[in-house]
């Protein structure tokens, strides 16, 4: 019982994080509909900034952190402008877009090994008060608490950002139809940038808690997430906050039972059969939303 | 062709997609306030001339001007925010957002300083025309019926305040009772509806003709009559819709 709940609390941490990186993919998704395959690279090099931002100009975490969430998003921005935006015309936009992003994705990926030399890299110690507390028996450590409280935070904030104001509602409307949005006085190429900002965003602020969590950061960490944070997206429902967030939770949860229980080497297999039977029993995801009204 | 007094002239525009002429040399021209009605049957080219106007189709020759300037190759959000608003056909809403959000977005996105007085001054210009709008306006707009949506569609084209607004077919595919209301607000002809331009396309040609100081008639992607809608004969559109008698007569409407 103390294992389960031990457990429990890994997986929400590790989960709430695939959902910050499922997220950010979802959006772009949503705005453009393209699969945005450099996003694991941006997510890599948002752990490498955080890295530099403390191992080499000794700035605290409370600077490191926004800062290479911020640099993550304007590497984002710039994926968009130097590997998709220019192929609007095409007929066959997607794929090519996907093609692009993937061959962006791998340049990314080789230049984070050059410049940490081919080899992996941690965050300095002592950058986070590592501490831990029992609760009823159970371990809860500070790196937890920071996971579970900045990813809920930013989940919030997004939240806002899309209801609540005028950026929300121009990112909703070009993902609705962006034709529309533009007659209605959206112009869809500055949102989009900015879609693919907030998604960097989401991606850095992912890294750079993953980065303290396991303290280790290499070249090709994000597409490990990747793949998981995709899971996460389809089982919670594509297009739904909600379903992200859940989705990225029952991830973190059945990856840290597997873990626990098993052996890490059927975490894989039991997350994607339940992937699997999921997507069998309710083929629309845990959330589905109707595709006419997709929010994200 | 462009005189000081047009608030909109179109000179000898040309449209192609791909290899198909789907407007020709078509040239007309808008004054402060007059309302223009665009007929022509289904795929005579009255959607595609809207939309080149609103930069959402380039056109192949030809020039589109807005009080005398060129507004060929500008954005659509460019030519919204310089005061022509565009209600598409088909009543498209953004159905994720609701109601008041659809209002809103286009309040705030056609003019970038808009306050939030300008905003609930539209809001009441709009709740005051469509009452309906007023009591669902906290719901998803794709929730509404046709005839809600069509009123949504109008209503935020208002929004912008346009000098120049673009109606591509409001009464298509309503209940006659709908569109009757329709026509009903549009004939009042208060606040911004009585100040903008109004280009109203339409494929039936009596109810916009109601309402219209100018008809433009379209047949094949030509302009065969530009003129005061009164003098719009009932021979004259037959013509344009199914053909002239003689081509009726020869069993062959459909070839130019």
């Amino acid at each position: 019982m103390q294992l389960l709940g031990q457990q429990t609390i890994n997986g929400i941490a590790l989960g709430m994080v695939f959902a910050l990186f499922a997220m950010g993919f979802s959006l772009v998704i949503a705005n453009l509909s393209v699969f945005h395959v450099a996003h694991a690279a941006v997510f890599s090099w948002g752990a490498v900034f955080a890295w530099d931002l403390t191992d080499r100009f000794g700035l605290p975490l409370v600077v490191a952190l926004p800062g290479a969430a911020l640099l993550a998003g304007v590497l984002n921005v710039l994926c968009y402008f130097v590997l998709i935006r220019h192929l609007d015309s095409r007929r066959d936009k997607e794929l090519a877009a996907f093609i692009s992003s993937v061959g962006g994705g791998i340049i990314l990926t080789e230049l984070i090994s050059k410049h940490l030399n081919y080899v992996t890299v941690r965050l300095p110690d002592g950058l986070f008060p590592i501490r831990s507390w029992r609760v009823w028996g159970l371990q809860i450590s500070s790196i937890q608490l920071l996971i579970v409280g900045v990813a809920g935070v930013t989940v919030v904030l997004l939240g806002l950002l899309m209801t609540r104001t005028q950026i929300g509602r121009e990112v909703r409307a070009v993902a609705y139809d962006r034709e529309l949005a533009s007659m209605l006085g959206v112009g869809a190429t500055s949102v989009s940038a900015l879609v693919f900002f907030l998604s960097g965003v989401l991606a850095g602020v992912a890294a750079v808690l993953i980065a303290l969590a396991f303290s280790q950061i290499d070249s090709r960490q994000g597409n490990a997430y990747l793949v998981l944070a995709l899971t996460a997206m389809v089982l919670g429902g594509f297009g739904s906050v909600k379903g992200v967030v859940v989705g990225g939770l029952v991830v973190g949860l059945a990856s840290s039972y597997t873990t626990a229980y098993l052996s890490s080497g059927y975490r894989n297999v039991v997350i994607f059969g339940l992937l699997m039977l999921v997507l069998v029993v309710r083929p629309q995801g845990l959330f589905a939303v109707p595709s006419s009204e997709i929010r994200v | 062709m462009h005189t000081s007094d047009d608030l909109l002239s179109l000179t000898q525009v040309t449209i192609r997609y791909g290899r198909v002429e789907a407007v020709t040399d078509a040239s007309f021209s808008v004054r402060p306030g007059e309302v223009v009605a665009l007929l022509g049957a289904n795929g005579a080219g009255k959607t595609s001339l809207l939309k080149s106007i609103s930069g959402l189709v380039p056109v192949a020759a030809g020039d589109i001007r807005l009080r005398g300037s060129s507004i060929l190759k500008k954005r659509p959000e460019i030519v919204l925010r310089s005061g022509i608003a565009h209600s598409p056909e088909g009543r498209r809403v953004v159905a994720s957002l609701t109601v008041e959000e659809n209002l809103e977005l286009t309040g705030r996105a056609s003019r970038r300083r808009a306050t939030r007085a300008d905003l609930l001054s539209g809001f009441e210009e709009c709740y005051e025309l469509f009452p309906r709008l007023f009591e669902r306006r906290q719901q998803g707009s794709g929730l509404l019926s046709g005839g809600e949506q069509q009123m949504l569609a109008i209503a935020r084209a208002i929004m912008a305040r346009p000098e120049v607004m673009l109606l591509d077919e409001p009464s298509m595919g309503l209940a006659p009772i709908m569109t009757q209301s329709i026509y009903a607000v549009l004939s009042k002809r208060t606040g911004t509806l009585g100040e903008a331009a109004i280009i109203l396309a339409e494929q039936g040609a009596s109810l916009a003709l109601t309402l219209a100081d100018t008809a433009c008639l379209l047949k094949r992607g030509e302009v065969v009559y530009h003129g005061p809608a009164s003098e719009l004969t009932a021979e004259q559109t037959v013509a344009a819709y199914m053909g002239t008698a003689e081509e009726r007569q020869a069993g062959s409407p459909a070839s130019p």
